[in-house]
């Protein structure tokens, strides 16, 4: 009985931690969609520039004049590394989903042999 | 929309599964309620570059201000060019911009953040149904369960 309760304690202790992982993962996913948005709406801002529109880049506490051009490429760049971003985020997640269903069930199954035992 | 399929099983869950989706829907909730707060700020912040831009319309070279270099000291300026603006477009870029162009970028900015806060809005009026009802199944299923264990004494 102590024992089976050691297990049941143990194997919980697991699916919390998977919880709290994919916590993070989800925040980690948040934080990502949102940098996309913004980044998506530098991008459209900047299309609509005349070519000779003057661009700066606040580094620090200052702003540097960068050139449009380059401005548009590491925007793009900056968004296509955000997508990698939030498919790696997303395949993790739905491994955690996974990951957290076998828990569960591990844990069903040790409630059900306990509570057939006593009987 | 999501009210119908979901409210004709909901009945047929467990106690934990119940508890469960609530908890998850209040996580949600409290989540678009922070999303439009800030929003809210954000627009809030944005009328106000509208409006000063508005003070200067119709300004010339030469007009002077007292620009805020921090919240608490300000100096006595010129503007040398006020019918052209440094605009914030996002993640840490700006442009350069005539007023007409600053004005555009600023509305349409207005427009665009205004639309997501009513989009908000209707999920949080939905989310907030949905938890009504989540709740109110969880309080009858305890109740019936509690019924239940008191009735017949071995079990």
């Amino acid at each position: 009985m102590a024992t089976d309760q050691a297990k049941f304690e143990e194997e919980l202790n697991k699916f919390k931690q998977l919880e709290k992982d994919r916590e993070k993962y989800i925040n980690n996913r948040q934080q990502l969609e949102s940098q996309l948005t913004e980044n998506t709406l530098v991008k459209q801002e900047l299309d609509l520039m005349d070519s000779d529109a003057k661009v700066y880049k606040l580094i620090g506490a200052v702003l540097v004049r960068q050139d449009l051009a380059e401005a548009r490429a590491n925007v793009d760049k900056r968004l296509e590394y955000i997508n990698a971003e939030i498919k790696r985020v997303e395949d993790n997640l739905s491994d955690f989903e996974t990951k957290m269903k076998t828990q569960q069930n591990k844990l069903m199954s040790i409630q059900e042999a306990a509570r057939k035992k006593p009987a | 929309m999501t009210e119908e399929s979901k409210g004709v099983p909901v009945a047929d869950l467990s106690v934990e599964q119940v508890a469960t989706l609530e908890k998850q829907l209040v996580s949600e909730l409290e989540f678009f309620v922070e999303s439009q707060n800030q929003l809210k700020l954000v627009l809030g912040r944005n009328d106000k570059s509208i409006n000063a831009l508005s003070i200067l319309q119709d300004s010339q070279p030469g007009h002077t201000a007292l620009i805020p270099l921090s919240e608490s000291m300000y100096v006595k300026a010129e503007l040398s060019d006020p019918s052209r603006a440094v605009v914030e477009i996002g993640t840490g870029y700006f442009a350069e911009m005539n007023r007409d162009k600053a004005q555009a970028f600023l509305e349409r900015k207005k427009a665009y953040i205004t639309k997501q806060i009513e989009s908000l809005e209707k999920i949080i009026v939905d989310k907030r149904r949905m938890r009504a009802v989540l709740a109110d199944a969880l309080q009858q299923k305890i109740q019936a369960q509690l019924a239940n264990m008191q009735m017949p004494p071995n079990r």
